[in-house]
């Protein structure tokens, strides 16, 4: 399993943030502090997606959905409600994403086999639908969505300052993404790469298919809501956008870019593309998206197993130079 | 034809009138048989004859018209494989019997992680058994060779300790030398358990049952013991393809 030899790099990434976050305050400005915070919070959606695809082969191409379910919960229970106690609104946005992920994840995949395909066009469909109902809900501000989400506070005290948010979302991403690791190292992170590798392999072996495909489905829309949570109560706006089709769709790019089937490989293409987003989209707003798609497609063709995997090639071809090399001596002595 | 049951050991798998097959026709014609609580019964045929849907009806991943399939004195004809697998039953597919993506060491973890709890051995078990394999153990099982993978397969399924090892087709382009080592390792495992053997390898069979199961056309003609059977050349001419 690729990701078990990239955990120590991983673990040391997230410490390595931890220890320079305080230099946020010092040095950071407002756009450094939240696009920083949204790499994180954005995060959750990768791991959330890395878990459900990378790791137990179902593409999901609606994850977006369960971060809207997440971030619209947040955001009711705080404007409406008046409750901004951060675990609980996080609390709330999470197990609506639990029960949400539940009641489609059971009807997807209970007492059926279904194709990668078919979950992918299923989840895309799912995501356009979750927009559209959104859009034209007035209860939930149809397309102007809620805005003026007031502040989380935690016993009491009010969480109101950019790097004081930044903190939020790094101790909610530390928890969350250690909780990740600990269950692609389990033995029920085994049997979700088996399922992935073989899912009537894993049946014969004695697996319940269903029963852990409808677990991981229901666990990834938790993770995901809680970051739809996450990026509620600190953007302090929510709209239909978040449930959709292009936020779906630009978290499997993520995945794709970085590397399926490991952590890191994700979060460090979403960090690279989230920071030169912000920059290259003022700079270069029409050539920008045609960027993007081109480094999809260049990826890929050329490392189709995502950046985490160009050591790899890059090994791969110096041992092709050294036998092309070597091949007329072999015939020398022959 | 004989209506032996090998060895004089209660059968614990017993299959009776079993009838199963696709969308295109049926396979099975009421297929009737037992397996013997100790000792390898060997299910051989032609390709075609219907051994490894039967395999499959009795794992319950393939549906059954008719019949039942009794284990231990219940009917388990609608359990699912899992289910199966947890109470006591272990299989090794004809295809790659291992998760290619996963190191040695986890598909045999995996072998652990679906058997029931009080039979699981460790790992090291399956060493004693595959000794080759300790060396192996961080290596992709889909880098090994074919014989090398079905060693994985046969030990990861012999981890949980099931009363009945169900293995379609060991041998199936594995190389003689290996095949001498899992031969020796089923026998000693026979010992104690019961093995159900589809094997195209006939000698193999043979020489490893103590109970042979002959299906032609989806249907059992001829079983009985090997000395039963001593006749091979009868034998031979229904598996002559």
């Amino acid at each position: 399993m690729v990701i078990k030899g990239r955990n120590a790099a991983a673990i040391a990434i997230i410490v390595a943030i931890a220890a320079a976050s305080p230099f946020i305050f010092i040095f950071g400005n407002d756009y450094i502090t939240g696009t920083l915070t949204r790499i994180l919070i954005l995060g959750l959606l990768v791991l959330s997606v890395e878990l459900a695809w990378g790791q137990t082969g179902m593409f999901t191409l609606g994850q977006a959905v369960f971060f809207g379910v997440g971030a619209y919960s947040a955001a009711v229970v705080a404007k409406d409600y008046g409750i901004t106690d951060v675990i609980a609104i996080l609390s709330v946005a999470g197990f609506a994403g639990l029960i949400i992920g539940l009641l489609i994840g059971a009807f997807l995949f209970t007492g059926r086999r279904v194709s990668e395909l078919y979950v992918a066009l299923f989840t895309l469909a799912l995501a356009y639908a979750a927009q559209r109902l959104a859009t034209s809900w007035s209860a939930i501000g149809a397309a102007n969505g809620i805005p003026g989400i007031p502040f989380p506070t935690l016993f009491g005290l009010k969480l109101d300052s950019g790097p004081i948010l930044f903190y939020l979302a790094l101790v909610v991403f530390a928890i969350f993404f250690f909780i990740c690791l600990w269950v692609v190292n389990s033995q029920f992170g085994l049997t979700m790469n088996a399922i992935r590798d073989d899912e009537e392999r894993a049946e014969f072996f004695g697996y319940r298919r269903q029963t852990i495909q409808v677990l991981v489905f229901t666990g990834t829309a938790g993770l995901a809501a809680v970051g739809g949570g996450l990026f509620a109560i600190t953007e302090g706006f929510v709209s239909p956008s978040l449930l959709g089709i292009a936020l779906s769709t630009s978290a499997v790019l993520w995945v794709v870019l970085g590397g399926k089937g490991t952590f890191l490989g994700p979060l460090l293409a979403l960090a690279i593309l989230q920071i030169l987003d912000r920059r290259m989209q003022d700079a270069f707003p029409q050539f920008w998206p045609i960027a993007i798609g081109g480094l999809l497609l260049i990826t890929i063709v050329f490392l189709p197993k995502g950046i985490m995997s160009i050591p790899q090639v890059l090994r791969e071809r110096k041992s092709q130079r050294v036998l092309r090399h070597s091949a007329p001596i072999r015939e020398d002595i022959q | 034809m004989s209506n032996s049951d090998g060895p004089s050991v209660e059968p614990n798998l017993v299959v009776s009138d079993l009838t199963a097959g696709y969308a295109a026709g049926p396979v099975l014609f009421e297929v009737s048989f037992s397996v013997p609580a100790i000792g390898t019964t060997a299910l051989v045929g032609r390709n075609g004859a219907g051994k490894t849907t039967l395999l499959r009806c009795i794992m319950g991943y393939q549906s059954i018209t008719a019949g039942n399939v009794w284990w231990n004195e219940k009917n388990v004809t609608k359990s699912s494989p899992s289910q199966k697998v947890k109470s006591g039953i272990g299989y090794v597919p004809q295809e790659t019997p291992v998760f290619p993506e996963l190191t040695v060491r986890e598909n045999l973890l995996m072998g652990l992680g679906a058997a029931p709890k009080k039979s699981r051995a460790g790992i090291d078990m399956a060493l004693d058994i595959f000794p080759k394999l300790a060396d192996r153990l961080t290596q992709k099982a889909g880098t090994m060779s074919g014989g090398e993978r079905k060693m994985v397969g046969i030990a990861r399924a012999i981890l949980g300790q099931p009363s009945l090892l169900i293995m379609d087709e060991p041998t199936e382009g594995v190389w003689i030398g290996v095949v001498d080592e899992i031969q020796v390792r089923l026998r000693e495992y026979a010992r104690e358990h019961a093995i159900l053997l589809v094997e195209q390898n006939l000698e193999f069979a043979l020489d490893l049952a103590s109970k042979v199961l002959v299906l032609e056309r989806g249907e059992i003609v001829l079983q009985g013991t090997p000395e039963e059977l001593a006749d091979q050349e009868a034998l031979k001419r229904f598996l002559t393809i």
